[in-house]
Order: C-alpha cells, then structure tokens, then sequence
C-alpha cells in the first residue's frame, strides 16, 4: 500500500482559521460533557455517598480492569430535555473489560431522579442490549433505580420499544448464551425488581439492596400488612430465604469484586483478532484534523486528509481513485484491524454511487469491516442525474451497504443529509457503531434548502390564494429555526440519533476499540435461557 | 638384576591414584568443589537429596546419584549412603566440604576402609581437633596461647565452681563438642554459674549428645581472627595468612575479610607462628584453620579451636594470595607434595565476602522459603560470586539459609568495602526474603569502615536488632506505578489494554481512576487509586495522594521517571501481583492485588480468629509446651518449631485455655498448619 501524502499546510490561514472555528465547538462539547457527566446535583451526590454507595462511574472504574479503557456510550442522552436535570439519562452504558472479559455495562444513576427510567433512559439501555447481542457481550447491570418515571409513563411503558422491552431483551440475550448478571445497590421497585429477577446470577449488597414487587406502602394499601422494607425485601432476606439473590455483599466493594469474580468464569471466548497487537501510528498528528474541516461548509476539503489521520501508517490503497472521485474508497487498517473506507468528497454521482456499491461488496467478499464517513449533502439531483439513472444507481449502493454481512460504522464527521445519510449507512440502517463529531448536522436537508423548498412549495399552493411577503418570511423564519435545532449534534444525541458525540482525536482509538470488539465476535451457537429459582 | 622399584616416598602408604570425586555435599561449596575438580581434569559424582533434584550442582557434575529424602539425617548425614553412591559410581575419593560430614572421623575413617580417600586430614586428625579439650591441650603443648579457662574432663559441678571462680567473670560455658553457637552460655554474676551449667548442659546433649562443658574467659570486644594452614603428607606446613571474622550475629560469621584489619604487625607475625606451630606438633596434613580470639583491649589473641575442613570464608584467602585451597587440598590427598614454599606466598591487596543468607534479620533471622523468581548476579570485575542457586531455584527449610557468597577483592580495604556494597546492591535476589540490605549496613557502619570492630559490633550498633530503613509512602507507589506499569501490558492485548485507562471523559478533566489493593510486608492492605491523565501518573495511597510521576518508561528490569523536578530509576521486577523496586539497596516489596483477591478472601471458608497458632513455616515440631486444657497467658510460647536449623518460639496468640493441640512432638507441619487452638471464652482465673 502507498502512504497518502498531505497536502495540508499548517501555516496557511485556511488552517489557523478551521483550528480557531473548531476549537469553539470543542469548547462547547467539553463543557457539555463534562456537566452531562458529573451525575446529579452536588447535595443529592453526597447524600448518596453518605449512605455508603459509590458514584456511578467510579462503580465503573472499580469494576473494569485496572488499566483498561472504558467506552461510555450517548454520554450526552437527554442533553438540554427534561429542564437540563436528567444527566445522562440517569444511567451510564458501556463496553469494559471486566476480568480479561468484554462486557456491556448498563448502570443506573441514584443521583439523577433516583435512577428512575424515562424515554431516552429506555432507549439508552435496549441499545446497550442491542450491542450486546450483535456483539455476544455480557451484560452487568448495576442496579439502583425506581423502575419507570411515572409522569412520562406513556412515553416509557406501553410501547414495543419501551420498558417491557429492556426484560424481552435480557430473556432473549440469557436464552442466546449471553450472560446476564446483576448487582443491587439501591431498592428496586416493581418494574426495576426483574431487572435483578430476570438476571442468571445476582449480588445484592448488605443494608441498601432492596428487592420487592411492591414497596411497603403498596403492601399496606393491597392486603393491609405493615412490614418494613427490609424484612419484606433486603439483601439478607433475597440472599437466604427467597433466593431471589446469590450472594450478599457486606459493601459496595465487595459487591463489585463479587462481580469481577463471577466474570472471570463466565467463558465469554472471542476470536483471537480481539487482541490484535502493536498498530503504526498515522504519519501524521490527529491534532491536524480540526484544521482540514472547513469553519465554513460551502468551502470544500478533501477527506482524504482526514482518513490520513485515523489509519495505521496513513496507509491507504484506494479504489477506482479516477472514477466517481466525488466517493473515496480505499482499503486500510485501524489498529491492525482491516476496514474498507468510504468517504465523500462532495455529492454522490451515478458513478460513485455505483463504484460505492462495488467496493461494499469486494469488503463482503473479503470479510472486511466498513467505515462509513460523512461528508454528504446528498445524491446528484438534475436532469443529467436522472438521466443517468441516479435513482437506480444510488438504490444499488443503498442495497449493496444494507444487506452486507460485514460489520459496519459509521462517524458523522460534517453534514449527512437525506438520502445521502441512507446511502452512507445512518442509523436507520443499524451500523454497529455510529458517533458524530462537534460539527456533525443531520437532517432530511440543510436549513437553507429546506427553508427555500418550504417557500416554493407555498407558492405553488393551489387554494391559499397568494402568499404575502410577511407569511413567507415567518415560513422562512419557522423553518430555518426548525432545522437550526434539530440539526444540531447535540439535539440528535440527546435523542440517541448516535452512540456519542466524540471529539475528532479520539475518533482513532474508538474505532480501534469498536473494531476489536466487532471483529472478534463468535457465531452464535445454541443456548438455553437461565430461570431464576 | 633387579631395579629398585621407584615408588613414591609417602607417609607409610601407597594410595590408589584417583580420577573421579564423590562431592558429599549441596548448594555453593559442592559447586565450587566441582569447579576445582574440572581443573585438575577429575570427574565429579554429586549425590543429592529429593529437595535439591534441581539444584545447579546437581546439574554441574558430571554424575549425580539421589541418596534420599529431603531431611539431612537421611541424605547428606547418611554415611552408608554417601559410600554406596561412590560405590555405585566407581569414585576414588570423597570431599566433604563443609558441614554436614566434614569434621566427622567415623566418616572419614569409613572412607578409608572402603578404600576410599578422604579429601581432608586423617580421621585421628579430626578426632584429635574436634575436641575443643584435647585441642587445647596440644594448645598449651606447642606453646599457643590459650583463653584462660577451664578443659576438664572432670565435669563434677564442685570441679568446675571452683574454675569458674578462678577464671572470673564474664566467662563462657561452651559444649565441648560444640560448634556453630549452640550450647553456649555467658555467665556475667558468679551466682548465676549453676543454673547456667545445667542449661548449657541440657543444650550440649539435645545439640551433640554429650553433655560435657568448657569454661573460658569470656573476651570482651573480642575480635575473631584466624589463620589459613596447609600441610601435606611430608611434613610442609604453610600459612596462607590471617582473616578477620569478626563480624557476627548470633555467634555465627556473616562478613570475612583478608587480612585483618588494624592488627599490630608482632601481632600477626606471632599469631601466624602460632598456627604453623600447632599444625606441626599435630602433623597437620591438609586444609585447615586455626581460629584465635584477639582481645583488642590487651593486644593479645588466644587459640579458640581448630577446624580441620575447608572454611565457608576460604575464598577471601584465595583472593588475596592467588592459591587455589581446594585444588591443594585434593593434591596433597593425591600424595603430592606442597611445591609451595612460605615465601611464595604473598598477600596482594584487600578481599572481604559476605553471606546472602535466605533469613530475616528483622525477625531474628527468621529463615524464608520460597523459589527464587528473579535472579541477577552481580557482573563487576574482581568480585567472585560463589552460589548454590539459580533462576527459579528452591529455598527449602531443609538446610542452611546461606544461599551465595559474594568476594569483592580490591587493592585497598576501602576500595574493597565499596566494591562489596557494590556488588550486593547489584546482587537481585526475588521470591525469597534475604539479608542482602542487613549486609549492606553493616558495610556502612563507622565501625566497620575504621576498622574498630569486634563480635559484638553488631549489638553495640543494633541493640534492639537491625531494622530496614523504613520504607516511605513514596517508595510504596514507586513500586505501585512499577506493578500498575506491568500489569496493564497483561490484562488484555489490543486496543482496549494499549490506551490505558482510556475514558470518553478523560479531555474534559474527568480521568479514569484504575483500583488496586497493595499488600505491604506486613500484610497490610491500602486501597491503591492511579489516576492517569496525559503522561502523568497520579498514586493515591489510602485515600491520600502521595505522588505524580512524569515522564514513565519500564522496560524489563528498570523503572525511569520524573518525581518533583528528579529523575530517578530504580531497579523493578513484577512477578504475577509481586513487585520489588529497589533503588541504591533499599528494597521495596508489595503485593499488588485485585479487589476480588482481597474482599472475597476468606469468604465463604472456615472462620479464622485472633486465637490460633499457625506453623510459620515448614518445620519439626521439637517441643509442645503446654497440655490440652491447660491454661495459657497471650505471649506464651506454646511450641517450639524447628525449621532450618533453628528452633522458634511460637507464643499463644490470645490468654485462655488450650482447647487443642493438632500435632504432637516430631510431627512435620506444613506452612499455615493450624498447630493449637485457644478457648479464649473459657480463661480460668
């Protein structure tokens, strides 16, 4: 293979000016994420800790292995709802390295609304699950949560994606092999009780654990019986009486090395690629990459200077690289882990749609893993374009990307716009792994199209009579704000659009670390599911 | 006509020429017994027991025959075994080394009768010297000052009462067969004469079984020094000069030099007489040592004994004359005579040796066990190291802790003194405890740098026994950072161990903390927190930050980093959860542990309280001091365990009442056995 050779000058003006306009949105993603991570409000945080429990990350950090990386996933669920109060989404999903083992870790947040769950708390866990099952994971749910939020009831209950879901999941993933462990921190309360009671081994920890379909008070409004939590409930009771737990914990600490202990047995193998070693650097810095985005969207960059700075060596052996240039496509490794790339250099074209298409499917064939990187506003329209068969041409890349078997991933490094967004794999299209940089947008359209589509189609309007200039500016206005907020990054990872938003340097060793993972998934095999006795 | 047949003109006898050596003993001197073997193109057979199968020497000889289990008495100890395996093998001779069945005549005269030759002095030889009685009476015949003292054979009590007053205080009780610091007793108060008589009675017959006693002045600020003979079969004595064994703890030598330091020369010369003319009055005929005690106070030196082996401390002699003692000592038992005139003998420069023994000299020289997990000689030119172990060797409590001899020659005592320091701190022994840093003091010690040392330097120094410097918070999270370093490489291959404590969060000011439980010698346990955020390391202890380091790189053996505006870098060695720093000879050993091997242990097995005695370590059971139902104080010793040739005390750990008692008197536990249990409840009052 042959090293891309940059052409980036880092002393032009063009770069300077990208660095300065990109350091403003890091500005902002830092702060958000340091607030979206800090759990709860200080007073309720010391409260927790008052009564013995650990911060939610720091359970985390005293789980996984020492030494070893963590990816949290939609750090920022349920950024600016719920009043900027639900930090995110009251609970903390992961992939940790839990003695030598990879494991989902799902972890509920007591400081934030008691760890209850609302929409974007479900939906952050079932695609915690989700992952779990295409990657053969387990799942360690640290539990210390209320069960639904009742004022959002119907947005977290009835639905088939909603609560009822999460315990769907965990029958299916324990019938499919894949372990299932809990350990209780805090009470869990109706609904939040199957998490434990759906689970094939349980730890409950001494004091705080509580297990009980329904609360004291429930108990005495239905059969007028006074118990109190403890005896109808506790840790001590589950653990020697019903069995509805497998061992008692005397503290939080114990409860994790318990679980880590448990772990170590469960044998979880992966395929030998999860421990690919010593990957070559990029010939140049990642540091880079906030100098080749263009501060403004209308000037062009060639994404090659970016793929120079995710993959080993820089080193890339491009596909057709004289044919459909609008579509970058090359093979390359991450971390020594083979990936065929593609990445837009402007509108997708019949041709490049179609070389797309091709180059999916030499990938398939070839077993390797694709990246997608977003950089589209969409397919070619016109005349010419149509002419040419767009339509169809860009259906071969849309089928040839969904139904191949190879993993994919896609990072929303610019715009990803309409069909564009389908062509390059979109969530809709269940990407292994999707994470957006600080400048990402998507949307059906950018606001400026969006707004002048809006005015022609009012204009066209058969029965309104025509329109004044004053309702034109507030469709204008109207539409213009829409698109401004609803493609902002953060409004779509607050709605787990994506698995995160990360910062372009980081954007290396997450891939590394997601390859690792999809790369070294076994084939299913046949399992039976656990039932709790 | 008839020749006259040219014979050689021995002693009375003609010996059968030998090509092969049976090497009857273990660990650094059979090695060294082998090497001299090699250079005079003779065939060595070790003879080995179960313990040591995989011993270097075993490997080093040319044969080697297994003469039994682990224990002494039934191995090295075993003459009949020890003949039969020279037998078997076709050996023509046998060098006993040292200990074991060195100075043992029965063994030596055993040899002879199979027709066997004994490297070392005839069997009357070591009869006649191995009685400290008889030795100091051919003393006293040949003119060599004596300590003033007491050698009856008469052992009636009114018969030594009255020599103990005419001797005065202090005096000493010693076994007469003794040797190695047992069944001695020092006497301060005339009154106390009697009762010491009868301990040291009681000891000589449990340790030799021979009751019999000596008295001697008791020689304070005493220095031991003694003088290097060899003799052959014609009647040639030599001295190979003196060497200063001074220093001591619990009567047993730890550091040698040659040759003594800060001797007045008529000293030297009169003492050097001295031990050529006792070694001709007895017709000395082989390696030997005649040690004197010099009392540094009235510039005079006494004869204390002769030992008629090759010593421990031999090679210091060697390093300073260039004469090869074991290669003589196997010549002259060829019927060779000693080509060596006195003039040839010549002392060049300065040599001292230290003992790195496998104990504790912070527990009263505890022996430790274990396997030797790293092993590194120490490479400086001039230095010999003599060593019986290797890379993954085993300490067992069957024999001596002494594990290897370091011999630092040098052309001055200073010189020598920095090159031995040297050597030990370069000198990496894991996996069992040693008494390297207790060495390296004593090399430090103003006393001994001056020269002004004497046996009792190290209780003068030391008085409540030699303690480690202490080890800082500090060094403790060097040695985390060390294990933290190492054991991140292991956890997991790939990306996900390759970053580190890589966290989402970490650009935004929220880095991972990694866990730990670390272990301390004492086995104490610290909550271990690492925090690693750019290059830079942060170790909390406990809760508390102790530390930052910059600027990390670890390969194998050696741990670099920035602390405070310093680099530094210290010597590291991780070994599963064991990890030992070491930096200019300050050791550091911690366990580095997972939360699940700390929280989940002893979960779920049996209780273990505050109220049992457990074996410290492998050994025999010699005593039960106590009766079942028997009451008993905290602090009481209950048991006396032998292991490794030292006896312990194991003391109740509660007051109460011995509920039971799991072993009985020459029962072998294993380490951790539960060997007495106290009913606390049940305290009679």
């Amino acid at each position: 293979m042959v090293a891309i050779e940059s052409k980036l000058d880092v002393r032009s003006e063009l770069f300077v000016q990208n660095q300065e306009h990109y350091e403003n949105l890091l500005n902002v993603w830092r702060e958000r994420m340091a607030t979206a991570t800090s759990s709860g409000r200080p007073a309720l945080k010391e409260r927790h800790n008052a009564r013995g429990k650990i911060l939610v990350r720091d359970r985390i950090d005293r789980l996984v292995d020492a030494g070893t990386a963590f990816l949290e996933l939609s750090p920022m669920a349920a950024w600016g709802q719920y009043g900027g109060d639900l930090s995110s989404a009251g609970i903390v999903t992961g992939i940790g390295i839990v003695s030598g083992t990879p494991c989902i870790i799902i972890a509920n947040d007591a400081t934030v609304k008691g760890g209850a769950f609302f929409h974007e708390t479900v939906k952050k866990h079932i695609r915690a699950q989700e992952i779990a099952e295409a990657q053969r994971l387990p799942c360690l749910y640290l539990v210390d949560c209320g069960g639904a939020y009742l004022p959002e009831q119907d947005r977290v209950f009835p639905d088939r994606d909603h609560f009822g879901n999460t315990f769907y999941r965990q029958c299916q993933l324990s019938a499919a092999g894949i372990p299932q462990i809990s350990v209780v921190f805090g009470g869990c309360t109706a609904g939040g009780a199957y998490i434990p009671a759906l689970s094939d081994q349980v730890i409950m920890v001494a004091e705080n654990a509580r297990i009980h379909l329904g609360g004291p008070s429930i108990v005495k409004v239905a059969i007028n019986e006074d118990v109190d939590g403890e005896t109808l409930g506790g840790a001590r009771m589950h653990t020697t009486v019903s069995g509805v737990s497998d061992h008692l914990a005397e503290n939080e600490i114990e409860a994790l090395a318990r679980l880590r202990d448990i772990v170590a047995n469960l044998n979880m193998e992966r395929l030998p690629s999860f421990t690919a070693e010593s990957a070559e650097e990029p010939l140049y810095s990642s540091d880079e990459i906030t100098g080749v985005i263009s501060h403004d969207r209308k000037i062009p960059y060639d994404v090659r200077e970016v793929i120079a700075r995710l993959i080993d060596g820089s080193d890339f052996q491009q596909f057709k690289p004289e044919w459909g240039e609008s579509l970058v496509c090359g093979f390359a490794k991450i971390h020594d882990h083979p990936v065929g790339i593609l990445g837009n250099n402007g509108a997708l074209f019949s041709e490049s749609a179609l070389k797309g298409a091709q180059f999916i499917q030499l990938c398939d064939q070839r077993n390797i893993p694709l990246l997608f990187l977003h950089n589209i506003t969409g397919f070619m329209v016109g005349t010419e374009a149509e002419r040419g068969g767009i339509a169809k041409n860009s259906a071969k890349m849309v089928y040839a990307m969904s139904t191949a078997r190879v993993p994919r991933m896609s990072i929303v490094i610019g715009g990803s716009y309409g069909a564009g967004n389908y062509g390059m794999c979109g969530r809709g299209f269940r990407p292994d792994f999707l994470f957006a940089w600080p400048n990402a947008e998507v949307a059906t359209m950018s606001a400026d199209i969006a707004s002048n589509v809006m005015l022609e189609l009012r204009r066209g309007k058969h029965d309104g009579g025509a329109a004044e200039a004053k309702e034109l500016e507030k469709i204008e206005n109207d539409v213009r704000a829409q698109y401004g907020e609803q493609s902002d990054p953060y409004y779509a990872t607050s709605r787990l659009w994506d698995d995160g938003i990360i910062a372009p340097d980081q954007t290396r060793t997450i891939l590394g670390l997601c390859l690792s993972i999809i790369r070294s998934t076994p084939d299913a095999d046949k399992f039976s599911p656990v039932y709790r006795m | 006509m008839t020749l006259n047949p040219v014979i050689n003109v021995t002693a009375g006898k003609t010996q059968m020429p030998f090509d092969t050596v049976l090497i009857a003993n273990r660990g650094e001197i059979a090695l060294r017994l082998i090497k001299a073997c090699k250079s005079l193109d003779l065939k060595t057979v070790a003879v080995f027991s179960e313990a040591d199968k995989n011993a270097p020497f075993v490997a080093a000889a040319d044969t080697a025959v297994p003469i039994g289990p682990s224990e002494a008495s039934k191995s090295y100890l075993d003459m009949e075994k020890i003949i039969a395996a020279a037998k078997l093998t076709g050996a023509g001779a046998v060098h006993p080394g040292y200990g074991f069945l060195a100075e043992n005549a029965e063994f030596a005269q055993k040899c002879v009768e199979s027709g066997l030759v004994f490297i070392g002095p005839s069997a009357g030889l070591i009869k006649k010297m191995g009685s400290k009685i008889e030795a100091k009476t051919v003393a006293i015949e040949a003119g060599v000052p004596v300590v003033p003292g007491c050698h009856s054979p008469d052992q009636s009590d009114t018969k030594l009462i009255e020599a103990a007053a005419k001797i005065g205080v202090p005096l000493m009780i010693k076994a007469s067969a003794g040797g190695g610091g047992r069944g001695m007793r020092l006497v301060v108060d005339l009154s106390e004469f009697e009762a010491e008589l009868g301990l040291a009675r009681k000891e000589a017959e449990a340790a030799f079984g021979d009751p019999a006693v000596l008295l001697e002045r008791y020689v304070e600020n005493a220095r031991h020094i003694e003088v290097q003979v060899l003799g052959d079969r014609y009647g040639n004595t030599i001295h190979l000069f003196e060497r200063d064994c001074s220093i001591q703890r619990n009567h047993q030598k730890i550091i040698e030099e040659a040759p003594a330091p800060n001797l007045p020369e008529n000293v030297r010369s009169e003492m050097l007489s001295a031990a050529i003319d006792l070694s001709k009055r007895v017709g000395y005929d082989s390696a030997g040592t005649v040690e004197f005690i010099y009392d540094t106070n009235r510039q005079e030196f006494y004869f204390l004994e002769m030992n008629t082996r090759l010593q421990v401390e031999h090679p210091v002699t060697e390093a300073i004359t260039g004469i090869d003692l074991v290669q003589w000592q196997i010549r002259i038992a060829m019927d060779e005579a000693l080509t060596l005139k006195q003039d040839d003998v010549q002392c060049s420069g300065w040599a001292l040796e230290a003992r790195v023994a496998a104990e504790n000299p912070e527990k009263n020289y505890l022996p430790q066990t274990g396997h030797i997990s790293n092993y590194q000689p120490p490479e400086i030119e001039d230095v010999r190291l003599d060593s019986g172990i290797a890379q993954d060797s085993l300490v067992s409590h069957y024999y001596d802790s002494m594990l290897a001899k370091v011999i630092a020659h040098a052309p001055n005592r200073n010189s020598a003194v920095r090159k031995l320091k040297h050597a030990l701190e370069e000198f990496e022994i894991s996996g069992v405890g040693t008494n390297k840093n207790f060495l390296i003091d004593i090399l430090s010690l103003h006393d001994f740098g001056v020269a002004r040392h004497h046996t009792g330097t190290l209780s003068v120094n030391y008085p409540a026994g030699w303690k480690a410097t202490k080890i800082t918070s500090l060094d403790q999270a060097v040695a985390v950072l060390a294990g933290y370093l190492a054991k991140k490489k292991n956890v997991v291959a790939g990306p996900w161990g390759r970053n580190g404590a890589w966290r989402i969060t970490q650009g935004v000011g929220v880095p991972a903390t990694s866990h730990f439980v670390l272990q301390d010698a004492l086995g104490a346990t610290h909550d271990i927190e690492i925090l690693e955020h750019a290059d830079t390391y942060t170790v909390n202890i406990g809760g508390e930050p102790v530390a930052n380091f910059c600027n990390v790189s670890m390969n194998e053996r050696q741990l670099t980093f920035e602390h405070e505006g310093q680099v530094r870098s210290v010597t590291a060695s991780v070994q599963g959860d064991r990890v030992l720093t070491s930096s200019n000879g300050n050791e550091v050993e911690i366990q580095l542990l997972r939360s699940e091997q700390v929280y989940l242990s002893g979960k779920g097995s049996s209780a273990s309280g505050g109220n049992q005695v457990y074996a410290p370590m492998p050994g025999l059971i010699v005593d039960v001091l106590v009766a079942k139902g028997q009451s008993v104080e905290m602090g009481e010793p209950v048991i006396i365990l032998e292991a490794m040739k030292l006896l312990q005390k194991l003391e109740a750990p509660a007051s109460g009442v011995v509920k039971e008692i799991g072993f009985n008197v020459g029962d072998t536990p294993e380490k951790g056995a539960v060997l007495l249990t106290i009913d606390p409840e049940t305290q009679s009052s």
